[in-house]
């Protein structure tokens, strides 16, 4: 278990799973598969917030903790973010089903799964022994420049604000 | 070219669909899930087309049964279709798209 903090490399090796966004239209003909994301690749080379969240569909998660990022997606990209990815303990379908329900489109923020949360689990941030902490993480060409972990049930230093000041 | 007696035939293993490939002429692999209605939508049309086309070869997957296979012909969503000839991949249709998969499947076998 190795805390992440400002300055480290993103860790090698890390993968996460997701169903990639179709359409209504698209739903009716075919039915997404889960594929892995090799989030370390990817990472390289781009500028990234991966947040993450205890549950999809749990209540004071979407309350305060997604919409945020849907609110303030705009003023991310401004800020040169090329991705939002949120991860969770979830299956890709019910992390796809949580996406769609909250009307996000195409990639907007992307919804995937930390699989046996063991990307949460290397970084020592956990709830209990199934779910992934609440935290924020932004990777600039796979560099760290911003990791919090919520101290408390609050959403405050893992929010959409708090990572816009610091951007 | 052999002529089948029609069907769409469960490939249950990395050696039947090698087994598979390795005849000559054209070849379709539906591959699709059981949890997938597109999937169920389309596959007596499969079947009709495989009574009429029976110069071609129909096969099926079950992407849960079989993922590394799924896997490794680039399944993203199910149904999908790869069409085959003579081993080579020719194409494929994404999606229970009848019109698309039968254009294909006629476009090889007079190709």
């Amino acid at each position: 278990m190795t805390a992440l903090k400002v300055g480290d490399s993103f860790p090698e090796g890390v993968e996460f799973q997701y169903i990639p966004y179709t359409d209504e239209k698209a739903e009716i003909t075919a039915c997404g598969m889960p594929q892995p994301y090799n989030a370390s690749k990817e990472f390289a080379d781009k500028k990234v917030v991966l947040f993450a969240v205890p549950g999809a569909f749990t209540p004071s998660c979407s309350v305060r903790h997604l919409p945020g990022y849907v609110e303030h997606w705009n003023e991310l990209k401004g800020k040169g973010v090329d991705l939002v990815i949120v991860i969770a303990m979830n299956d890709p379908f019910v992390m796809s089903a949580w996406g769609k329900a909250n009307g996000i489109k195409k990639d907007e923020i992307l919804f995937m799964t930390d699989p046996g949360i063991g990307f949460s689990k290397k970084i020592g941030w956990t709830k209990g022994p199934e779910r992934t902490g609440r935290y924020a993480i932004v990777i600039d060409h796979g560099k760290i420049v911003y990791a919090e972990n919520e101290p408390a049930g609050d959403v405050t230093v893992s929010g959409a604000e708090a990572v816009l000041s610091k951007l | 070219m052999t002529s089948t007696d029609g069907g769409v035939h469960n490939l249950q293993s990395m050696q039947e669909y090698n087994e598979a490939l390795s005849k000559p002429g054209v070849m379709i692999i539906d591959c699709f899930a059981t949890w997938c209605g597109p999937c169920k939508v389309i596959a007596p049309r499969v079947v009709d087309m495989s009574h009429s086309h029976p110069s071609a070869r129909f096969y099926k997957i079950d992407v849960d049964e079989l993922p590394e296979l799924a896997q490794q012909l680039g399944v993203k969503a199910m149904p999908t279709f790869y069409v085959f000839k003579d081993g080579q991949k020719k194409g494929n249709v994404v999606g229970a798209n009848e019109n698309a998969l039968k254009a294909l499947v006629v476009k090889e076998l007079g190709a």
